[in-house]
């Protein structure tokens, strides 16, 4: 196991609250599960610049719907860095990048609505009243890494919940791969949701500073994904509104990715068997003439056999 | 867009690559495995891509 600094923060958050930490580079939170079964929702934003936050879809594009030990939970795709690295995590600990987070309609069928029984707890809420304390507003909540939340999913991705595998004593260890805001928080809908068995629990959190071994990670994470890294002076527009009305600005030139597209034309002689073949591969499906269809092959190929392998090794393109 | 046409036995495919799908092109050039030239590549790993499907 990964040597750690010493303990410099540990403290129990109480059921339907949460607390944001700075956790900086190299440090690790540690988030245990004091009783067991409960579900913690997760967010995070660089504490140097908030704009650059946790990205849900980009580690769910990487690692799937349960990003587990091992995996790396990214920063948002206009920034594309790692942001932390889950050093430990229990097979008991059931991640999910689906559900985003709770809101209070969500408990409106149950009779939590203003006009009758006010606001059910839930974590859209709870993570605003946690990020306020940076200044933050509702508004800079964003989608949930949520850990001990078991979901599962049909075909379409309509997820459902099913009983928290959660354990007394599971620990779940996030290695700040920068100086981060890191929010962890109870979640707010699991007393009349199956999230956490229909009951809150409190859990504990601590935070272990930098160690060598730590800083050696980071390291070596970065000099592997650094170079995909975007920084703000990659950006067309850097600065940050400070007005809610949206108004056009005329002289702005967008500045698209390699526009515009321009194709050639190769052409590429076929033998009277090869030909026969792409005629079966248009049958199937592949394209609608010859050239879509031998342009198809051609990609098909590519990521089966030569295009190099991202996080994971997983591809698949067929 | 494409076309196909008829040289003795053999087909000629137009097949359409933008700039980008070209970098895949130049690199496999650069590798040489599977030819040098654009078109002879994509010729090779079509047959490649028959083998290994058995089609």
């Amino acid at each position: 196991m990964t040597q750690y600094g010493e303990k410099r923060e540990d403290m129990v958050i109480q059921p339907v609250s949460g607390k944001a930490l700075e956790l900086y580079r190299g440090e690790v939170l540690r988030i245990t599960q004091v009783e067991g079964a409960q579900c913690v929702d997760f967010n995070a934003f660089n504490l140097h610049d908030y704009k650059e936050y946790l990205g849900v879809s980009n580690t769910r594009s990487q690692h799937g719907f349960r990003p587990r030990k091992g995996d790396i939970v990214w920063s948002v795709q206009s920034r594309n860095r790692p942001m932390f690295i889950i050093l430990e995590m229990p097979e008991t600990c059931v991640t999910d990048l689906l559900g985003g987070r709770c809101k209070a309609a969500n408990h409106y069928p149950e009779g939590f609505t203003p006009s009758a029984h006010g606001t059910h707890t839930n974590c859209q809420d709870t993570f605003a009243a946690c990020i306020g304390e940076y200044g933050l507003t509702p508004d800079d909540v964003h989608d949930s890494f949520n850990m001990w939340m078991n979901t599962e999913w049909d075909s379409r991705g309509q997820y459902w919940i099913v009983r928290n595998s959660g354990r007394k004593g599971d620990y779940v260890d996030l290695l700040a791969m920068f100086d981060t805001l890191a929010v962890p928080i109870i979640c707010g809908s699991g007393d009349t949701q199956l999230t956490s068995n229909y009951a809150f629990r409190p859990i504990q959190v601590q935070i272990f500073k930098a160690s060598a071994e730590t800083e050696a990670i980071c390291i070596s994470y970065e000099s592997k994904y650094g170079p995909a890294q975007r920084k703000l002076g990659d950006f067309q527009v850097p600065d940050i509104r400070t007005d809610r009305e949206l108004k056009r600005n005329a002289n702005y030139k967008p500045q698209f990715v390699n526009f515009p597209i321009t194709t050639k034309k190769i052409p590429v002689e076929l033998t009277e068997e090869q030909h026969a073949a792409l005629d079966e591969l248009k049958n199937n499906g592949w394209g609608v003439t010859d050239g879509e269809a031998l342009r198809t092959a051609f990609f098909t190929w590519y990521h089966r056999n030569w295009r190099p392998v991202p996080l994971r090794g997983r591809v698949r393109q067929s | 867009m494409e076309t196909s046409g008829k040289k003795r036995d053999a087909h000629i495919v137009e097949v359409e690559f933008n700039q980008q799908q070209e970098v895949v092109l130049k690199q496999l050039a650069i590798d040489g495995k599977y030819g040098k030239d654009y078109a002879e590549i994509i010729r090779n790993v079509f047959q490649e891509l028959l083998r290994q499907t058995r089609l």
